[in-house]
């Protein structure tokens, strides 16, 4: 019966952090927000996988991919909202009778808070190369001869006769083609750990299958989030791309959105997509731009003391801004009252330099000179990190750019006492009251172990407000948790 | 996993007829098989006759591996004569045909598919042959009679099966078998403890096996080598 009861009590708490609802973001509206969840923009092949090919690998390995690709997706920390098929940011278009899949923007920058879809926040679960990984090692592996690809055809026959389906002979052919072609493609060798959930592969991809360079260091980094974008001129970690006085802030969202690796490139494409088509592609992309544009992040209960928000000012003020904070309809609502964008040397900050480093001069020249990067007024090579603003920043742990460090209340620790080890992802343990996760054993599956031993996972640097007394860090992490 | 039954002999020779008629195997003309015209096609409408989902047909298709250890054995009839031979993963039968063709003691040919036993028993009876049928899944279990010469042609595609066949097949050796296996390029056959006896290339399926050609090579275990 207490057996019983627990299972129950898993399958609520589950089904609740999957199921979230569709919040709309700042002053966006919903149905602007449903439009984009799944809009592909325009993103032609690039980047696709056949439907079929996840119903396979389901049918294949329940264990490993659970029993539909809906459950597939949740197992790498891909978002859902209510009465959904698809997760958040994933796309499914039809051509000539075939499901592809890709995604968009949202799925990594739509996190969750209370139960609600938050636009803007980073999707701190998502494993997305992970995801790729796993999926195409574990068709590559079958798919080396005629005998394997058809294993897997028969597979997907099986689920879409389990579904009472029959699988169409266009769907069925393009799973060979597909398991074909991935067993024949020279596929880019990761470096070091697995990223793991809440961290992607940006630079990594660009340089070695844009441009033919070498990969550069192993440099994991999250998705920044959008609160802030309005007060910054640059938008990148590093602010390395600049664009031009006046420039609005979507117009500067869609350009990036246009460097997203598999946008272009695509282990499976025998050449990048044409510049000329990327860039065509931006009327789409401004569509999305303008919804991220207003990502706001969602007001909060609480009021936080004077004495955190003195604290706030005099420690972190000068790079981070300042902010205001008022009361409507009982909620406290944060907007930036003064924000300058400011580079700080990676010298001087101190945080882990890999992800700066892997976009050196060369990188900057190379991408100055496609057509995308000649939408900006300039692409360089700081050697620094931008000091981001901080709204939402309760949404955005685990923190610093490569999310070595699991909390606010461990990044006010000096970064010798921060955390080495600790766990991240959809099932690792989360404190309110830290401002992040905690180290203690993951609940589940879903979860990796971030290890800030490694080069380009340090949790270095940033020392700021580590000095403080334990009564003074508990007021400054109220007012943080509060933005 | 289950899959439905073949249907009686008259019907399946019917789906036979119309699908995957019997001709010469490639590199073995000595040798009727039955191939199909399309194997998609074939697939599709052998789960149409039984209304439920088949393993792939590997039973209407004379691999390049399976057709080269015939061509062996045809040509070396000393490999076989008076043994006990066993056909891991008989398929469309031309293996196990062609040890009975040369004279073996006993040919018998396992399979996990039973569309696989059907087709093959009808083709043994085409090529004036008998061959024993067996049910049975030697990654997963022992032979119910010890061979004297080991059949394994095309088998190892899978990664987790792979291990286990080469496992079996090298305890069957450990016993005192003879060992002929080819490979035509799947995806896990490992040429460790092996020697080649022969390569042949075997014109192929276009459609099946993305070319017109394929090298068939021959091997025997190396403890079998005097």
């Amino acid at each position: 019966m207490r057996r019983a009861l627990l299972v129950a009590l898993l399958a609520g708490s589950l089904a609740s952090a999957a199921d979230l609802e569709p919040a709309a973001p700042g002053h966006a509206s919903a149905r602007e927000l449903a439009l984009r969840l799944h809009d592909d923009l325009g993103a032609g092949l690039a980047g696709t996988i056949p439907t079929v090919v996840l119903e396979a690998l389901c049918e294949l390995d329940h264990e490993r991919f659970g029993k539909d690709p809906g459950e597939l997706y949740e197992r790498f920390g891909y978002l859902r909202t209510k009465d959904d098929p698809l997760p958040v940011g994933v796309t499914e278009r039809r051509l000539l009778g075939v499901r592809l899949r890709n995604y968009n923007c949202l799925a990594c920058h739509a996190g969750e808070e209370k139960g609600a879809l938050v636009v803007g926040a980073p999707n701190r679960t998502l494993d997305f190369t992970g995801f790729y990984d796993a999926v195409f090692e574990a068709v590559r592996e079958r798919a080396k001869d005629t005998c394997g690809r058809l294993k897997l055809l028969e597979a997907a026959r099986r689920y879409h006769h389990r579904k009472g389906e029959l699988l169409s002979v266009a769907e069925g052919a393009s799973l060979l083609a597909f398991a074909e072609r991935l067993a024949k493609a020279d596929l880019p060798k990761r470096k070091g750990e697995p990223y793991g959930p809440g961290r992607t592969v940006v630079v990594a991809a660009y340089r070695r299958l844009r441009f033919g360079m070498d990969a550069g260091p192993y440099a994991p980094v999250k998705p920044p989030d959008l609160f802030g974008v309005r007060a910054r001129s640059s938008l990148l970690w590093t602010g390395n791309e600049r664009h031009a006085e006046g420039t609005p802030v979507a117009e500067k969202i869609a350009r990036n959105g246009l460097l997203v690796p598999w946008v272009q490139v695509h282990p499976l494409l025998e050449k990048p997509v044409p510049d000329d088509v990327i860039v065509s592609r931006i009327d789409r992309h401004r569509r999305m731009a303008e919804l991220l544009a207003e990502a706001a992040a969602p007001p909060v209960d609480a009021k936080p003391s004077e004495r955190g928000r003195q604290l706030f000012v005099e420690r972190c003020a000068s790079c981070h801004g300042e902010y205001r904070q008022e009361e409507r309809d009982g909620k406290l609502v944060t907007t930036v009252a003064s924000y300058e964008e400011k580079l700080v040397p990676v010298d001087e900050v101190g945080t882990d330099p890999n992800y700066e480093a892997s976009q050196d001069a060369e990188f900057a020249r190379r991408i100055g000179e496609t057509p995308i990067g000649r939408l900006y007024a300039e692409s360089c090579s700081e050697q620094a990190y931008v000091a981001r603003p901080l709204l939402g920043l309760r949404l955005r742990f685990p923190y610093l750019h490569n999310g070595s460090v699991p909390s606010l209340r461990a990044l006010l620790e000096a970064p010798d006492k921060r955390p080495k080890r600790f766990h991240v992802g959809a099932d690792a343990v989360v404190s309110r009251d830290a401002c992040g996760y905690v180290e203690a054993e993951p609940r589940g599956p879903r979860s990796a172990l971030r290890d800030t031993t490694v080069e380009g996972n340090r949790a270095t640097g940033h020392d700021y407000g580590t000095d403080l007394g334990e009564a003074d860090k508990k007021a400054l992490l109220d007012y943080l948790r509060s933005l | 996993m289950s899959f439905p039954p073949p249907p009686p002999d008259s019907v399946l020779e019917r789906l036979l007829d119309e699908h995957a008629p019997l001709a010469p195997a490639p590199l073995v003309p000595e040798i009727q098989v039955y191939q199909a015209r399309d194997l998609y096609d074939l697939w599709g409408a052998a789960e149409k006759l039984v209304g439920g989902v088949l393993s792939p047909p590997f039973w209407a298709v004379p691999w390049p591996a399976g057709v080269a250890i015939a061509r062996v054995l045809l040509d070396a009839p000393v490999w076989a004569r008076a043994r006990r031979c066993l056909d891991v993963g008989v398929g469309g039968g031309v293996v196990a045909i062609a040890a009975a063709k040369v004279g073996a003691s006993s040919s018998v040919g396992v399979d996990v598919d039973p569309w696989a036993l059907a087709v093959a028993r009808l083709a043994a009876a085409r090529n004036g042959v008998s061959i024993r049928l067996v049910k049975q899944d030697l990654a997963e279990e022992d032979p119910d009679e010890t061979p004297e010469l080991v059949l394994a042609a095309d088998l190892e595609y899978e990664r987790g099966r792979a291990p286990l066949l080469r496992t079996r097949l090298e305890a069957l050796v450990a016993s005192g078998a003879v060992l002929l296996a080819a490979d035509a390029g799947r995806g896990f056959f490992k040429t460790e403890g092996l020697r080649l006896v022969a390569t042949f290339d075997v014109p192929v399926s276009k459609p099946v096996e993305g070319a017109a050609m394929k090298t068939a090579r021959v091997y025997c275990h190396e403890s079998n080598v005097s």
